[in-house]
């Protein structure tokens, strides 16, 4: 009976320290996840922060719901609008000059040629949006490094060289410099992108090289030079990513600058060429029709305005997110 | 303190606002004065007022208002004008102009026979403006001052034309001009040692026409009174001033036209946009011819317009008949490759819009195989200039039409100078060059010259670049043909040999139209058969241009 009181002690021991262990596995477990959560919750913190700050305007959301239908009509005006070959090589005269809000077939009415002007209206988004987007992604990645490199070589000859010639690009106007290049090479959307862009990256430069100069001397950067890492891990890892506050914000509200200056070279000839619904050259085609025919340029100025207005507000934003949290990550 | 910036802030914007209101109602004094009658024109600027320097259509009209041609153009040919009467020798070289003894300058010198040979020797020296239908072929050692009021001009070759051209040569006061001729500047002609008053007349003139210039801003305005001792004919209301604006933006001249401060708007507005203008307050519409045409003008060297069967693809997909109907329904369909009207012109079956016509002359085009395989690289430039927005319908015109028959043809938007640029050079020339171009002189003559003949390709009245040196000797055979159905007849000749070339759409025969106030009447406009005569400026003519009174209106 002895012998079978031992047994059944031994099998209870056995028992408790079998379920002992597993019980320390699922702790650790446990606190593996919360520690792997731990580790996250600053991003996400931050986020949900930051959303929470931007989203506390609600002219900041109306700003987010308007670029992102102008984004959306840009890549897919084609297939929403009511008559797409209206953006072609398409006339019908007899058509021509139809008011707005007589007829559903044209909504906005129709212009000199009898194309509707909903249709070309929102197809000119693309153009506008088009280049705002390969202006900037040109000009915020070389802007930006530019400014990096010269931030953290501050007052060598490397911040004199690139931040001296920046002041030079700074110093003329994009919009003279898009107007002398392209009247003197020939009316072509590519050759304003490209002059805007040459005008442009300067100020992504002197952005970032501000934001640099304040960071190369905080503790986190020298800590990296003393581990000996390298200086382009130093810019781009260390430094960068708390520089993408203002940098985001300037690129936000520059969307609605650079529609701005390709509207104004498309007004006076130089942008997109007759028969592409572009915003700028239906408002320069349009003017000359005021006040009779109206619609065919106050609806697409319309469109450049709920263009910028939406940016600019989705711009302010993005500035409030990121000044409430302090500016850095 | 900050209330006072405020305050301060409120009074400067309404000092601001108030001087802008105030200075906006500012118009020059004249304009309220009710017993200065006006008459105001539109113009596309600049406007060169030198006859020996100009040559557009605002230089042009500028040059029949303050100055006097030897002969004036007509409907059929010339008739006298500084010249009563003239004398050609049998062999044709030698010209004999008896002028009028009533001339009197704006300077108030009289004129004579040594202000017309000054004329011509001027425009020949400086060799500008219309003097190359001069310079070629004029012999100034053997040209003399026969008396006070006869001169004599003697020519290197029989020249038949040389008579209705003389309505270029327009008559400079030789005292005054050499009185205020600059020595020492950029522009020293020789054997005289000085500018010929080049400077001077930029902002003066020298003439003896209807209205003479007191003031002048050259890149905006020139306000011309009337010259008390103008020895001709003008109308019973014809206006007090004349003054020629630079303008053609159309809600501008809407504004001005509106207000009564424009009297009749520029020539190069839309139609829809003109007839909007007259139609809003209640003016008149009226257009007439000037001898010119609306050509795309196709470049004969450059693939694949260098294929005769391309050109004549091109020449029958556009939409002739819905062009006249839609854009230009103040012009008419051309009757052949030079405007009806002119002397010896010839008619021809010109070609219409026929897609099945076109398909088949591409299909027997060298090029063919290739534009069906590969449009894209047979993109065809059609350019046109954005001073004319119309013509921006007829290259989009042309290229909706072209694409029906598989061929590539682009819009293209030039500045105008950029597009006299380009056609200067056969290299840079674009495939089509959409312009208008009008006679000089009331003859055929003048634009077959002009537009075809090899020593002119690099102008902008050409774009074709033919080179045919077939076609050059004709036409030179023409231009020197004393005899005018000789003439006529060697025009007809040279025309078809042109027209069987396709080297151009000839898509209209252009009507100038324009927007006038009521109290306007302008014959030329209004009765174009009767009084416009086809060659540029002349119908633009203040002296018979009536303006009523203010208090008639």
């Amino acid at each position: 009976m002895a012998n079978d009181n031992n047994e059944i002690e031994e099998i209870d021991e056995q028992v408790e320290e079998q379920v002992d262990e597993e019980a320390d596995e699922q702790v650790e477990e446990q606190v593996e996840k919360l520690l792997d959560e731990k580790k996250e919750s600053p991003l996400k913190d931050a986020l949900k922060r930051r959303w929470y700050r931007f989203s506390k305007n609600p002219l900041s959301k109306i700003g987010l719901a308007i670029a992102l239908t102008s984004i959306f009509l840009a890549i897919f005006g084609r297939y929403v609008v009511p008559h797409p070959a209206h953006a072609g090589l398409y006339r019908d005269y007899g058509n021509k000059f139809i008011e707005p809000f007589q007829t559903w077939t044209f909504p906005l009415g129709t212009d000199s040629y009898g194309r509707c002007v909903l249709s070309r209206t929102i197809m000119g988004f693309k153009y506008s949006i088009r280049m705002a987007a390969v202006v900037l992604s040109l000009v915020v990645p070389s802007g930006v490094v530019v400014g990096l490199v010269a931030g953290y070589h501050k007052d060598t000859w490397i911040d004199t060289l690139l931040m001296r010639t920046s002041d030079i690009f700074i110093a003329v106007p994009p919009l003279v410099l898009a107007l002398s290049i392209t009247a003197m090479l020939e009316p072509d959307p590519f050759y304003a992108m490209m002059a805007v862009s040459l005008m442009w990256w300067p100020w992504y430069a002197r952005i970032a090289y501000n934001n640099v100069s304040s960071l190369v001397n905080e503790d986190f950067v020298k800590s990296a030079e003393i581990m000996g890492d390298s200086k382009l891990h130093i810019m781009f890892s260390e430094i960068l990513p708390n520089c993408t506050g203002p940098i985001l914000t300037k690129l936000t509200l520059d969307v609605g600058w650079v529609i701005i200056i390709g509207a104004s070279l498309s007004f006076v000839g130089l942008g997109a060429q007759a028969p592409t619904p572009d915003l700028g050259t239906m408002v320069a085609d349009g003017s000359g029709l005021l006040p009779t025919w109206w619609w065919v340029s106050i609806f697409p100025a319309m469109a450049i305005s709920f263009i910028i207005l939406g940016f600019n507000l989705l711009g302010d934003g993005v500035q409030d997110a990121f000044e409430e949290v302090g500016g850095g990550s | 303190m900050m209330l006072e910036k405020k305050y301060m802030a409120i009074l400067i914007f309404f000092v601001l606002l108030i001087s802008t209101v105030a200075l906006s109602g500012c118009v020059d004094p004249d304009d309220d004065d009710d017993d200065v009658t006006l008459l105001r024109m539109g113009f596309a600027w600049p406007t060169d007022i030198d006859p020996a320097t100009g040559s557009d259509k605002s230089s042009t009209v500028a040059f029949t208002n303050f100055y006097d041609p030897l002969v004036f153009p007509t409907r059929d040919g010339v008739k006298p004008w500084i010249a009563e009467d003239w004398d050609v020798s049998a062999d044709a070289m030698t010209w004999t102009f008896y002028l009028r003894d009533d001339v009197t300058f704006h300077s108030g010198n009289e004129m004579t026979a040594e202000d017309v040979m000054f004329s011509m020797e001027r425009l020949v020296t400086m060799g500008e403006g219309f003097a190359h239908l001069f310079a070629p072929y004029i012999d100034l050692d053997e040209s003399e001052v026969v008396d006070d009021h006869t001169v004599s001009f003697t020519l290197n070759e029989p020249r038949g034309v040389f008579l209705p051209s003389l309505v270029r040569l327009y008559i400079v006061d030789k005292e005054d001009i050499m009185d205020n001729a600059e020595e020492g500047g950029d522009f020293v002609y020789q054997p005289w040692g000085n500018d010929l008053g080049r400077n001077y007349l930029i902002e003066n003139t020298a003439g003896t026409g209807p209205y003479e210039v007191y003031e002048a801003v050259v890149e905006d305005h020139f306000y011309g009174r009337r010259f008390e001792d103008y020895w001709g004919q003008m109308a019973d209301n014809a206006a007090d001033e004349f003054r020629m604006l630079a303008l053609g933006e159309a809600a501008r001249e809407r504004t001005l036209f509106g207000d009564q401060q424009l009297e009749v708007t520029s020539e190069w507005l839309e139609h829809h946009t003109v007839e909007d203008i007259a139609g809003s307050h209640n003016g008149k519409l009226g257009a007439y011819p000037e001898g010119g045409a609306l050509y795309g003008m196709m470049h004969t060297q450059k693939a694949p317009l260098d294929c005769i069967y391309v050109r004549m693809a091109l020449a029958h997909v556009f939409d002739y008949e819905s062009q006249i109907d839609d854009i230009f329904p103040e012009s008419v369909l051309p009757e052949g490759i030079i405007p009806a009207g002119l002397g010896g012109a010839s008619s021809f079956d010109m070609p219409r819009q026929d897609f099945e016509k076109a398909q088949g002359y591409l299909e027997q085009s060298q090029y063919y195989p290739d534009i069906v395989e590969n449009p894209e690289d047979y993109e065809i430039e059609a350019s046109w200039t954005g001073a004319v927005p119309a013509t921006e319908h007829v290259a989009l015109m042309l290229a909706g039409d072209a694409e029906e028959i598989g061929l590539n043809v682009r819009s293209n938007r030039y500045d105008w100078g950029a597009l006299i640029d380009a056609m200067y050079d056969v290299d840079t020339s674009p495939h089509i060059g959409i312009v208008w171009v009008s006679a000089d002189y009331p003859e055929a003559g003048s634009l077959i010259n002009s537009r075809y003949h090899s020593r002119n390709s690099a102008s902008w009245q050409q774009n074709e670049w033919l080179d045919n040196e077939e076609i050059d000797n004709l036409i030179d055979e023409a231009l020197t043909e004393p005899d005018t159905e000789a003439r006529f007849a060697l025009y007809e000749e040279v025309q078809e040999k042109i027209f069987d070339l396709y080297p151009s759409i000839v898509m209209h025969t252009q009507y100038s139209q324009h927007a006038f106030q009521q109290y306007v009447t302008w014959p030329h406009a209004e009765n174009p058969e009767e009084y416009a005569p086809p060659a540029g400026g002349f119908s633009h003519d203040a002296r018979l241009i009536e303006v009523l009174p203010h208090d008639e209106r």
